[in-house]
């Protein structure tokens, strides 16, 4: 309670109880017959307004909700069109980056079954023969007859 | 002047011959306590001039129905808040301004409105008192310039004398603390 008395006397000791506020001349002697002649006119008829004009602000909130959608979707497509293809392939680099953060996954088991699987796909005479090919184009001899050597039979 | 009850007031308005001059003498009796109340809410005084009259004209309109069951400058006082407190968030509507915003217009107004002739600190205790939120302000307005009694204030704005006392309380403490800082 004391603190609220002091708190009003200094506010009152500062700025007093006067409103830095004034009305121009003679308005307080006018005011009664301006509103007296507001209230006793007739009232004029509301001109009937269309539902769209009552509801402008509610229809500009949506028009504005629908142009951000539309930008939106644009925005999107465009910035997603623009990234270019090849950066979805990927690279040597990122291959290296995948291997050496998952070798340290593989133990010992992982390793023995993928060089088993792959005894079972890779044969040493088709790489054997890959050599010889690459070896015959490089000496510029006849790959069609190599090639017909090695095609396999039904 | 003759100086009328508001019953007597109330019972002349009810009358149809009187009706008319009885309600120059409700203006007259009350429409400077009812501007300077709207005048703090609002700021401006053209705002002002446009909510008195409106409330005015709410009044002569309700009047008819008026049952007695508070007193006149109770009811008349709770049709002037109101009005002032519609203005303004029409004024936000219209701006598409937040409340705060229309706060910094309001103290806009201060330095540009031609009816404002206060001092300094007149001026920055008006600031200060734009900064609170809206119930404090009123109930600081109220308090401290119209020096209403809790009681009355609790009838115009429907809160209870224990909300309104505490209301008043934090109200003063932002306000010294403003006028100190500043």
């Amino acid at each position: 309670m004391e603190a609220k008395k002091n708190g009003l006397e200094v506010i009152e000791g500062k700025a007093g109880k006067e409103l830095p506020f004034s009305v121009p001349d003679g308005y307080f002697d006018s005011l009664p017959r301006r509103i007296q002649e507001r209230c006793t006119q007739p009232q004029h008829q509301q001109p009937k307004q269309s539902w769209i004009f009552a509801l402008r602000s509610q229809l500009a909130l949506a028009a504005g909700f629908a142009l951000l959608v539309v930008a939106a979707y644009f925005g999107y497509y465009t910035t997603t069109r623009s990234i270019p293809r090849d950066s979805y392939t990927l690279q040597k680099s990122d291959y290296l980056n995948i291997v050496s953060r998952s070798i340290s996954e593989f133990d010992d088991i992982d390793l023995y079954k993928a060089i088993e699987n792959k005894r079972k796909t890779d044969s040493i005479d088709s790489a054997a023969r890959t050599l010889q090919q690459r070896y015959f184009i490089k000496k510029g001899n006849a790959t069609t007859i190599i090639g017909e050597k090695y095609e396999e039979k039904p | 002047m003759e100086c009328y009850s508001d019953k007597e007031l109330l019972e002349m308005f009810r009358n149809g011959e009187t009706r008319n001059f009885a309600f120059n003498l409700i203006v007259n009796k009350y429409q400077e306590r009812l501007y300077w109340h709207i005048r703090k809410i609002v700021v401006g005084h053209d705002d002002a001039d446009d909510v008195i009259q409106n409330t005015f004209i709410k009044v002569w309109g309700g009047l008819e129905t008026f049952r007695e069951e508070s007193q006149l400058f109770t009811w008349l006082y709770r049709i002037a808040t109101n009005e002032a407190l519609t203005f303004l968030k029409k004024k936000k509507v219209k701006s598409f301004l937040s409340m705060d915003d229309v706060e910094s217009q309001l103290a806009k107004t201060l330095e540009t409105d031609a009816y404002i002739d206060g001092n300094e600190l007149q001026l920055k205790l008006q600031k200060a008192i734009l900064k609170l939120p809206e119930k404090q302000r009123l109930v600081f307005n109220m308090k401290y310039f119209e020096e209403m009694k809790y009681e009355e204030m609790s009838e115009i704005l429907g809160t209870s004398v224990g909300a309104l006392k505490a209301s008043f309380h934090h109200a003063v403490k932002k306000i010294e603390k403003f006028m100190g800082e500043n």
